[in-house]
């Protein structure tokens, strides 16, 4: 009954891990957070510094321009770059806590007003793909896995080949059947849901084959565990036991693949964007890397890192939901 | 369920069939593996009335886990079941869809696994694993099913049934979880239950109510049939045994007849293997000796004087909710002679393991001092003894642990596994390493071509074997053994307490040898510590404390040993 009862009679004492109240390990998580979050800011500020060219000619209109001496000045006052880097990077964070993500050098408007539009779309583009890929991968797990050898080599073999395929690929063989030979969905644009299914199955088949390899081998583990025999002996049939109980416990690390899966999506987001000539902050990316406007790259980086921050928190809390002994731990280890 | 099956032409014994839970007559169950077929149950009769227990007796192996899941249907995919005749509750179970076996599981025949910390789903409350049950089998309305997992709670004789509904099994102390398993199995009052090893690895006193909780299934008049391969449990439970060895029975008949007097030379070995005070001194098993090969080579200063491990009033604790401290060992002491065997008894969270790691300089502890061979080991405060001035003495102490198998590299062949251990030591040369370990091997009574195998292909004994030569390695003084034998079969175990014996008495070793088995206790020590709550309760030579013991705890554990009849 008591905490020391449950170890088991040859486990070795540990020392218990102070885990705190819930409200306090969000608290702390939170702040966590901030700091990965301010971490992620520095390191891509200074390393942007440190790429070659000159801000000053990105924002004048490439190497091509000449300006003049005075011009320069004018503009390098305009844009802070007189001050120290130093100077420019405190100003930068204190513009940031405003929500102020600073000028964009090519458009030479406020970055929000550039990316604002774009954050949409690719939220939805990453979201879906992250719904579709759990679903491939769920349904691989649950109609192959101990199914026979047969089902079980083919469940194997598509999700080593779905893993390999490289996005772009997946993108352009979509496009081609789905939309130009059989005219299921648009061949591109952004027009609702229709527009978006194509995509979204691009981003999601390489990174549910991912999930999948996981999954069935979690799935694998759980169904031969002593737990699953007693509750078939109770009289569960396979779907409820496969439900019920492995796919549980299948599902967790798959969840932690998820939330690096979500931050990777946002900034791979890119390859599906251009081949089906969607908006989105993939695409921002690419064209702000290569015109040097560092304001925009810096700001695109800041979002997929929130994104990921954020996500990583409610990968942590479902986990919580899933396994409730892991909020225990502090009072049963 | 009065239903008897005639068609097919089975044989209808004279003697009511249709009183009988279980008539089983030539049942043979076989695996296709990828060299073929094997053969695990071979031309198996059982015979089980209503109110009667069966014990099903043998070693991992013998076919008994798989004779128990085919009468419920549960064998592996690639099992093919044969029989003459399988009668199940009246019903030929060779005939029976998955469907209709999936009526009968939990409803009639209620399956009670092994271990309750793995039987049990660990995401689960133990509540919502006993509403399954219900569930699966239709019934509804949500109140009557959690007034029916309450009760079936209480009826497992669980405590304060509402609260424990909400605990996982992770939550529950050993007892109260296979209680739980018991009461999952048992919700739907199956006419038959099935429980594989229901009491291994549970301590003494908790071995003794879950005995209880099952003899009271069976004056409920519910078929009991049961696994064990601990004979003294056997003897106090069951009504039948039948003794099972390569698939076979080789003995069946009266549990008290088959105990008194045991025909077959298998079920007269497995008596003769259980490790008790009345066999202590003699040799268990019919293994043969093993012979010390070389003599020690290591300079050590371990003193030829002083005691082995001496330790004095050790203390440890540690945080505990709510910024409370736990004490886990509290003024402890004890001496280990030279040569002998120090016995620490005591159940789960008795302390006794976090003792053995400040013995072995793992833990630091609160306050006390040990001392080993002579000089000064680990101790507290002023006393503390650096990491650096251990070292140099660690080879003199080496522990065997329960479950060696994680404690082997698995990449490493057994081979490696020595080496390793004499590389880590600095013993020998490169070269004659190799030597060394097949030295070790012979040592522990295992032959050289084990030396390229991988722990993981090895029998528990052969592991447990592998482990004592890896401690051997270092040619150390002091062994300290946390149960090493918690996890072998009994002939097994046997073989296992014989090689220590052997070892102690060539190299004139010194055990600390911790268990929960009182049995294996009284066989192996020469003095014995009883450990409660991390106090030392009592402590003596164990002739004086199994025969005359001083405090009612010790009393009291002894009594809940089950002992086997006196043989005539």
């Amino acid at each position: 009954m008591s905490a020391a009862a449950t170890t088991s009679h040859t486990g070795l004492p540990r020392t218990t891990a102070t885990a705190g109240s819930a409200g306090r390990v969000i608290l702390k998580r939170a702040a966590g957070s901030v700091f990965v979050l301010w971490a992620a800011v520095t390191l891509t500020f200074f390393v942007l510094r440190l790429t070659p060219g000159d801000p000053i000619t990105a924002i004048l209109g490439g190497a091509g321009s000449s300006p003049s001496p005075e011009t320069v000045a004018a503009v390098k006052a305009q844009y802070g770059l007189d001050q120290p880097v130093f100077v420019q990077y405190l100003d930068y964070l204190a513009g940031l806590a405003t929500g102020n993500f600073g000028t964009s050098y090519i458009f030479k408007v406020p970055v929000l007003d550039i990316l604002g539009p774009q954050i949409l779309p690719t939220f939805q583009l990453a979201g879906l793909a992250m719904v579709f890929s759990w679903a491939i991968a769920l349904a691989f797990t649950l109609l192959t896995v101990g199914r026979g050898r047969v089902l079980d080599g083919i469940g194997r073999g598509t999700e080593v080949l779905f893993a390999a395929l490289p996005p772009f690929w997946v993108g352009i063989m979509l496009a081609v059947v789905f939309a130009v030979i059989l005219g299921w969905f648009p061949v591109a644009g952004d027009d609702g849901f229709k527009s978006l299914v194509l995509p979204a199955l691009a981003l999601a088949i390489p990174l549910a084959g991912f999930i999948a390899q996981v999954t069935r081998s979690s799935f694998e583990e759980a169904l031969a565990q002593p737990f699953v025999l007693s509750a078939r002996a109770r009289g569960l049939s396979e779907l409820a036991v496969r439900l019920g109980h492995a796919l549980r416990h299948a599902i967790l690390p798959g969840l932690t693949l998820s939330a690096w899966a979500v931050g990777s999506l946002v900034s791979s987001a890119v390859v599906a964007e251009i081949i089906f000539a969607r908006p989105g902050l993939g695409r921002s990316l690419v064209d702000a890397i290569i015109n040097r406007d560092l304001p925009i790259t810096l700001a695109v980086v800041v979002i997929i890192a929130a994104v990921y921050i954020i996500v990583t928190l409610l990968v942590d809390v479902l986990y919580r939901v899933i396994d409730p002994r892991i909020s225990e731990k502090g009072a049963t280890a | 369920m009065t239903v008897t099956n005639n068609d097919g032409g089975t044989p209808v014994p004279q003697e009511a069939p249709a009183s009988l839970l279980l008539g089983i007559e030539g049942l043979n169950v076989s695996f296709s593996t990828p060299r073929g077929r094997v053969d695990v149950v071979r031309d198996v009769s059982l015979a089980l009335a209503p109110g009667k227990a069966l014990a099903l007796v043998g070693e991992s192996g013998s076919g008994k886990t798989v004779t128990a899941r085919t009468l419920v249907g549960l064998n592996a995919a690639n099992a093919k079941v044969t029989a003459d005749r399988l009668e199940v509750l009246g019903r030929d179970a060779l005939a029976l869809s998955e469907r209709q076996w999936r009526g009968v599981r939990g409803k009639e025949i209620g399956y009670v696994l092994q271990d309750a910390l793995v039987s049990l789903d660990p995401l689960n409350t133990v509540g919502q694993e006993i509403d399954e049950a219900l569930r699966a089998h239709g019934v509804r309305g949500k109140a009557e099913r959690l007034e029916r997992v309450h009760q079936a709670l209480r009826d497992a004789g669980i405590p304060d049934p509402e609260l424990r509904a909400r605990q996982r099994s992770g939550e529950l102390s050993g007892g109260l979880r296979q209680r739980a398993l018991i009461a999952q199995a048992t919700v739907l009052n199956p006419q038959l239950v099935i429980a594989d090893e229901p009491t291994t690895a549970l301590d003494a006193t908790v071995q003794a109510q879950i005995l209880e909780l099952l003899e009271g299934l069976k004056e409920q008049g519910r078929g009991l049939i049961f696994i064990s391969h601990d004979l003294a449990v056997v003897g106090r439970l069951a009504d039948e045994i039948a003794v099972m060895q390569g698939g076979r029975i080789v003995e069946s008949g009266r549990a008290a007849e088959v105990l008194a007097d045991p025909r077959h030379e298998y079920t007269k070995a497995l008596i003769d293997a259980i490790p008790s005070g009345a066999a202590k001194g003699t040799r268990l098993s019919a293994a043969t000796r093993v012979r010390a090969a070389a003599e020690p080579d290591r300079a050590t200063e371990f003193s030829e004087t002083a005691p082995a491990v001496e330790a004095r009033g050790l203390s440890k604790s540690y945080p505990g909710p709510g910024g409370t401290r736990r004490t886990v060992v509290d003024d402890v002491s004890f001496t280990l002679e030279r040569g002998k065997t120090l016995g620490i008894v005591g159940e789960s969270g008795s302390g006794k393991s976090t003792t053995a790691r400040i013995a072995l300089g793992l833990t630091r502890p609160d306050a006390g001092t040990v001392t080993l061979g002579g000089f000064a080991w680990a101790g507290a405060g002023a006393d503390e003894v650096g990491e650096e001035q251990r070292r140099r003495h660690r080879p003199d102490i080496q522990l065997v642990n329960q479950d060696p198998l994680s404690s082997f590299d698995p990449r490493f062949s057994v081979g490696r596994v020595i080496t390793d251990a004499l590389e880590a030591g600095s013993i020998g040369t490169p070269r004659d390493r190799t030597q060394r370990a097949l030295d070790l091997l012979a040592r522990v009574g295992l032959p050289a071509s084990l030396f390229d195998r991988r722990p993981l292909t090895l029998s528990g004994g052969q592991r447990q074997r592998v482990a004592i030569a890896r401690a051997l390695a270092l040619q150390p003084r002091v062994l300290l053994l946390d149960e090493p034998v918690s996890a072998l079969d009994v002939s097994i175990q046997a073989q296992v307490l014989d090689l220590l014996a052997d070892l102690q008495e060539q190299l004139g070793l010194s055990y600390l040898f911790i268990s929960h088995d009182l049995g294996v206790i009284h066989h192996v020590s020469d003095d014995v510590l009883v450990m409660k709550d991390g106090h030392v309760v009592e402590s003596g030579t164990a002739a004086e404390l199994f025969v005359n013991p001083q405090t009612d705890y010790t009393r009291q554990l002894l009594a809940a040993v089950p002992e086997l009849p006196a043989r005539a």
